[in-house]
C-alpha cells in the first residue's frame, strides 16, 4: 500500500510539475542535499457539494487547523509530504423535499479529516524575499464523520473514502528556519451511494477548494 | 322564566325522574341547558335505518352532487328538473365547493338518482351518499396494558427527541370523542316504551381535557360531541393520550391537541334518534355508519379551523369524488391525512375509499396493519393503494396481548347487544385491532413531525414513505406500502451523507 501511494504520488508529482520543471531548472547545488520541513496550517475548505452543506450547516465552508511534515529534495526539487487537517462544521439535520429544506432542530456536528499524501516540485525562490513557489498533487484518505446528541451506536456516520488532491502555494522566508505561506488545494473525494442531503441534491462530493495559510519550520 | 328554561327544567325533571325509576347506577352528574337540537332528521335517521336492515352501503333517497364550474342556480335548478320531483336548488345542502348533499323524501332509489344527475351537462359527478364504516374488529376487553406496538416503534426515543407534538392539532373524523362531562336526558326504547333515560357521558380520565380542542357534531346533534360508541376514543387514545401521568396508556403524541369531529353514528345515536322521533322499538344492531357527505364536511371543518393531521380511521368500498376533491383541499391548506386501508382482506379484499385516493394526493396516506410480528394482519386490505404500514394489531399473532390497547369506554355499559339503558362515562382498557388502529400511529407521526418542522404534508408523506423499514416483498408491494413506519428515523431526517 505504501509503495502503491508513492508512486502515485511521484507520478502524480511528474505531471503537475513538469512544465514549470522545464521553465526553471534548479541549482544542481541544492539538488544533492536532503532537507526537511513541519509545518502547521490553518484550512479553509468551500465545498464542492454547496447545496447538501449549505442546506445542513448555512455554509458551504468548512475550516479547522492542520499540520504535517515535507520531506524535501529528494531527486532534484522534488518534495513528499504527508499532511492531515481536522475540518469540522455544526449544524442540524434537515429532510430536504422538492428542493425545499426543513430544517429539524437536532444539532449535527461534522468532522472531516483528510489525510494526504503528495509529492510536489518547488521551484527556485523568485525576488529578494526569496519567494518560493511549489506545486504538487496526491491522494487524500477522508475520514468523515456525523454526530448528534442522541445518536445511538448505529446512528454514528463513521466512514472513510478516498481521492485526490492537487495543490499549490508559495514560502516566504521569515526568520532563520521559519517560513510562512499560504497554498490553494483542490480535493475530490466522492462518496458512494450517498444518502442524506447528498442524495436530495444529486451531489456526492465531500472535497473543495482549499484555502491554507501556514507557518512552516525547515532544517 | 324562558321558554328555554322551562324546556330545561322539563328535561331534567324528566331525567331526574328516569333515573329514579330505571336506574341506580347511573350518577347524573350535570344537565345541559336547552332541548337537544338533533342534526339528523327522522327521515334520515330512518333511512340510515332502512340501510341497516337492507344491507345497504348508501343513505337511501340521498346523494352527493357536484355541479360544473360556472353552474348558476337557473342551471342548478335546471340539472334538478330532470329529478322526477324536481326538487329546488333549495334543496342542496352544501359540502364543500360546489359540491352538495341531496335528499329526496319521495324517491329511494340513490343510484338511480345519482345516474339521472350524472347525465346532466351542469353536473361534473353525482353519486350516492356512501355510508362508510369505522374500520375496527372489536375483539373482547380483557385487561392487560401491553402496549407492544410502542416498544416496536421506539417511541420512548422517539419522545427523547419530540415530546408529544406540542402545538399541533390533529382531526379525528369518527364516532366522537367526547369533550364534557356531563348527563343528558336522552330519549330511547326501554323495551317496553319509549323512556328519557340520562345518559352519562364523561371525558376520559386518560385523557387531558385541555388538550381537547372545539370539535364539531356533523351528524346527530348541535351539542358537545359525544362518544357513544368508542370507536373515536380508542383512535384519539393512540393519537394522543395523555402520558407519563402514571395512568392508563401512552399515546403516540401525547402533547399534541385533538379535535374531535363526529362524522359516524353509533347504534346509539341512532336509537335515540328514533326514540326522540316517537318510534318505539329497537333500531338494527347494526345501524350507524359514516355518510359521505358528514365526512366530507367534517374533512373541510378541519382544514379551515386550524388541524394540520387529519385522521380518518372509516371506510367503504365505493368511490367517491368528494373524497379526492377533500383530500385535496385539506393538504392544499396544510393538513396531512392518515387513511385506514381497510379490514376486508378476508372478504374480498375490495379496494377501500376514502384510502385508494392516497397515492393520487401527496400529503394523504393509505395505512396498512401489522401484528406484533412485523406480519401483515391478518385481515388488512392489500391492494396498490397501500402506502405505509403501522401496528393495528392482530389477535392471530399473539392473541389478546397483539391487539392495540387504549383508554377506551367500558364496552359493558353499552354493549347494544345486552345493555338496554346505556351509559358512556366509565372507561376501562381496552383492546381492538383493525387499520383503524394503523392509521392514527401515522397520524401520530405526522403531528410530531410537524412539530419537528416538517410543515408541507407533501413532505410529511415522503418523509414517512422514505424512513419506513422495508417489509415482505423488497421495495414497495401491495401488502405494506412502504414498509412499517420508523418514528425516530423519521424524525431525526438526515445529515449530508446519510
Amino acid at each position: 500500500m505504501r509503495r502503491l501511494i508513492g508512486v502515485l504520488a511521484v507520478g502524480l508529482m511528474v505531471s503537475v510539475a513538469a512544465p514549470a520543471f522545464a521553465q526553471s531548472s534548479p541549482a544542481p547545488t541544492r539538488a544533492s542535499r536532503l532537507g526537511a520541513r513541519a509545518f502547521g496550517w490553518g484550512d479553509w475548505q468551500q465545498m464542492i457539494a454547496k447545496d447538501s452543506f449549505d442546506a445542513v450547516a448555512g455554509t458551504t465552508t468548512v475550516r479547522g487547523p492542520g499540520g504535517g511534515a515535507e520531506v524535501q529534495r529528494l531527486w532534484r526539487e522534488v518534495f513528499v509530504r504527508g499532511s492531515v487537517s481536522r475540518l469540522r462544521v455544526e449544524g442540524e439535520r434537515v429532510f430536504v423535499f422538492d428542493g425545499q429544506v426543513f430544517r429539524l432542530g437536532i444539532p449535527l456536528e461534522i468532522t472531516m479529516m483528510p489525510i494526504e499524501v503528495a509529492a510536489g516540485w518547488r521551484f527556485t525562490p523568485l525576488g529578494s524575499r526569496k519567494i518560493a513557489p511549489y506545486v504538487g498533487g496526491g491522494v487524500v484518505f477522508l475520514r468523515y464523520r456525523e454526530e448528534s446528541d442522541d445518536d445511538g451506536p448505529s446512528d454514528r456516520v463513521n466512514e472513510s473514502d478516498r481521492g485526490a488532491v492537487v495543490f499549490g502555494g508559495v514560502d516566504v522566508p521569515v526568520w532563520r528556519f521559519v517560513s510562512a505561506g499560504a497554498e490553494v488545494a483542490y480535493r475530490t473525494v466522492n462518496v458512494p451511494d450517498p444518502g442524506g442531503t447528498f442524495e436530495a441534491f444529486g451531489e456526492k462530493n465531500l472535497g473543495g477548494v482549499s484555502m491554507r495559510v501556514m507557518v512552516s519550520i525547515r532544517k | 322564566m324562558t321558554a328555554t328554561t322551562v324546556r330545561f327544567t322539563v328535561t331534567a325533571g324528566v331525567c331526574a325522574l328516569a333515573a329514579w325509576l330505571s336506574l341506580h347506577d347511573a350518577p347524573v352528574r350535570a344537565q345541559q341547558p336547552g332541548a337537544p337540537q338533533f342534526l339528523t332528521t327522522p327521515a334520515e335517521r330512518e333511512a340510515i335505518e332502512r340501510a341497516a336492515v337492507s344491507g345497504l352501503r348508501y343513505i337511501p333517497g340521498e346523494v352527493i352532487v357536484k355541479f360544473r364550474i360556472g353552474t348558476t342556480v337557473n342551471g342548478q335548478a335546471r340539472a334538478l328538473a330532470s329529478l322526477r320531483s324536481r326538487p329546488l336548488p333549495e334543496r342542496l345542502r352544501w359540502i364543500g365547493d360546489r359540491t352538495a348533499r341531496l335528499r329526496m323524501e319521495d324517491d329511494q332509489d340513490s343510484p338511480g338518482i345519482a345516474a339521472n344527475l350524472a347525465r346532466q351537462p351542469e353536473v361534473e359527478y353525482a353519486h350516492p351518499n356512501w355510508l362508510l364504516r369505522p374500520m375496527l374488529v372489536p375483539n373482547d376487553t380483557s385487561y392487560a396494558s401491553r402496549q407492544w406496538n410502542f416498544s416496536m416503534l421506539d417511541m420512548p426515543r422517539v419522545w427523547a427527541i419530540n415530546a408529544g407534538a406540542a402545538g399541533i392539532t390533529v382531526a379525528v373524523i369518527d364516532t366522537g370523542m367526547t369533550s364534557v362531562t356531563a348527563t343528558y336526558g336522552f330519549k330511547t326504547w326501554n323495551g317496553s316504551a319509549i323512556v328519557t333515560h340520562p345518559m352519562a357521558f364523561a371525558i376520559s380520565p386518560d385523557f387531558d381535557a385541555a388538550r381537547i380542542a372545539a370539535g364539531r357534531d356533523f351528524v346527530f346533534w348541535t351539542g358537545a360531541v359525544l362518544d357513544s360508541h368508542g370507536h373515536g376514543t380508542h383512535v384519539s387514545g393512540t393519537v394522543a393520550q395523555t402520558t407519563n401521568n402514571t395512568l392508563g396508556f401512552a399515546g403516540m403524541a401525547f402533547n399534541a391537541k385533538v379535535m374531535p369531529l363526529k362524522a359516524c353514528l353509533s347504534f346509539w345515536d341512532v336509537q335515540i334518534l328514533r326514540s326522540e322521533a316517537g318510534v318505539t322499538g329497537y333500531a338494527p344492531l347494526n345501524a350507524g355508519g359514516c355518510p359521505t357527505s358528514a365526512v366530507v364536511a367534517a374533512i373541510r371543518h378541519a382544514a379551515d379551523n386550524g388541524a394540520k393531521v387529519i385522521n380518518l380511521s372509516l371506510g367503504g368500498t365505493n368511490p367517491s369524488p368528494a373524497f379526492l376533491d377533500a383530500l385535496n383541499y385539506a393538504v392544499s391548506r396544510g393538513a396531512f391525512v392518515a387513511m385506514s386501508a381497510g379490514n376486508e382482506f378476508n372478504d374480498g379484499n375490495p379496494t377501500t375509499y376514502p384510502a385508494s385516493y392516497g397515492p393520487q394526493v401527496p400529503g394523504a396516506m393509505a395505512v396498512g396493519a401489522v401484528g406484533r410480528s412485523s406480519r401483515r394482519a391478518a385481515y388488512s386490505t392489500t391492494g396498490t393503494f397501500v402506502e405505509i404500514a403501522a401496528p393495528g394489531g392482530d389477535s392471530s399473532d399473539g392473541g389478546s396481548a397483539g391487539l392495540i390497547w387504549q383508554a377506551g369506554i367500558f364496552f359493558s355499559d353499552y354493549n347494544p347487544s345486552v345493555v338496554i339503558l346505556p351509559r358512556f362515562d366509565r372507561y376501562s382498557d381496552t383492546a381492538l385491532q383493525g387499520t383503524s388502529m394503523a392509521s392514527p400511529h401515522v397520524a401520530g407521526l405526522a403531528a410530531l413531525l410537524m412539530s419537528q418542522g416538517v410543515t408541507l404534508p407533501a413532505a410529511v408523506e415522503a418523509l414517512i414513505t422514505k424512513t419506513a423499514t422495508d417489509l415482505g416483498t423488497p421495495g414497495r408491494d401491495n401488502d405494506f406500502g412502504a414498509g412499517l413506519i420508523q418514528p425516530r428515523a423519521a424524525l431525526r431526517g438526515f445529515g449530508v451523507v446519510r
